[in-house]
């Protein structure tokens, strides 16, 4: 005798997403009690990662020359560092 | 600027150096006259490139007129590719990570006085990456540990024997990272039939630190032209026969503190 398995498998299918939206719905709540700041981003997961390519900029620079990533490399590679201003 | 004392030393190592900030032409001609600067500083007008490398400081305000458009600072380094085969970033906005700490962290050597220690079992050569510093710094401690030939030392983690530790003495106006410990290594003690995690090869230890930028710390920070910074190593070594006695080294390094530079560019 054949007996198809699938509404079993549903059910269970369906029981665990229940318990999933159940979960979420928790942990959402919990999240919003708990979060009264602004949450700071993961600055580690911001920007280009290891192994990717950085976006290609033409700037100027102090003495108003036009820049590029190809006009700035060196031999072996280029040390990119963002600050915050200058100016304080 | 730090980064001005490092550009010989990058150079040697076929690297080019270049900063990037928010800051108008006019800002940057000024600054780099002021300060000496050689290495290109570059100006995003409008943050544009800051925010297309996804990396503008979110958590400041549009109405924040003179710090809307900072970056989170960071370093990237990148192959001749354009392609980035490692990158520095802070959380804090006053923070940022030294070449000389950069360096470090790549297992490179560092241009600076170092201090070496020695015992029959344990050679340690220490240092910090910079000399001078100021709140915001993050700069590293390094020890580079190498044992005698024959000799072993116990990886953190380890039970049974007394494993390698070093530690940082707290104090007002330092902030102590985590320290770094490279992978240990598998060794197999026949007699017992006992496998541990140890360092028998040279390896480096670095512990970043931070000169605290918090408004709190400045007070502490006030007077002091410079900082003693103390540490120490915990250890045990053992040969394939017998167990030395678990020592401790007391470590000191003295950087000069700097306090931060608040004058801004002549309108």
């Amino acid at each position: 005798m054949l007996v198809s398995p699938t509404p079993n498998r549903m059910s269970g299918i369906v029981g665990g997403a229940v318990v999933c939206a159940l979960l979420s719905l928790i942990v959402q709540a919990v999240a919003q009690q708990a979060a009264p700041q602004p949450v700071l981003p993961d600055v580690q997961k911001l920007g280009p990662q290891i192994g990717a390519r950085v976006p290609e900029f033409t700037l100027l620079d102090q003495k108003g020359q036009s820049r590029t990533l190809a006009s700035l490399m060196g031999p072996k590679g280029l040390m990119l560092v963002f600050f915050r201003s200058a100016d304080w | 600027m730090e980064l001005q004392g490092r550009v010989a030393e990058l150079k040697r190592q076929g690297l080019s150096l270049v900063a990037v900030s928010y800051d108008a032409v006019p800002i940057l001609a000024d600054f780099s006259k002021r300060r000496g600067i050689t290495f290109p500083l570059l100006s995003d007008p409008g943050s544009a490139t800051i925010k297309r490398y996804g990396i503008l400081n979110t958590t400041v305000p549009e109405t924040n007129q003179q710090s809307y458009g900072i970056p989170f600072p960071g370093t990237f380094l990148l192959n001749t590719q354009g392609v980035v085969t490692s990158r520095f970033f802070e959380q804090a906005y006053q923070e940022r990570s030294t070449v000389g700490s950069i360096m470090a962290r790549l297992g490179n050597n560092v241009d600076v006085q170092a201090t070496t220690l020695s015992s029959p079992q344990l050679e340690v050569t220490s240092f910090a990456t910079d000399s001078i510093v100021a709140p915001g710094t993050q700069f590293s401690l390094v020890l580079d540990v190498r044992p005698a030939r024959g000799v072993h030392v116990y990886a953190p983690g380890v039970t049974g024997y007394k494993p390698l530790a070093f530690s940082v003495q707290p104090q007002a106006g330092l902030l102590t990272r985590g320290a770094q410990y490279p992978p240990s290594e598998d060794y197999h003690f026949k007699p017992l039939n006992e496998h541990v995690q140890v360092y028998q090869r040279p390896f480096r230890i670095v512990q970043d630190v931070v000169i605290d930028a918090s408004p709190q710390a400045q007070t502490s920070l006030k007077d002091m032209t410079s900082m003693t910074i103390k540490g120490v190593l915990n250890y045990q070594a053992c040969d394939d026969r017998v167990c030395f006695t678990p020592q401790t080294v007391p470590l000191t390094w003295t950087v000069s503190l700097r306090q931060l530079d608040r004058e801004r560019a002549k309108p």
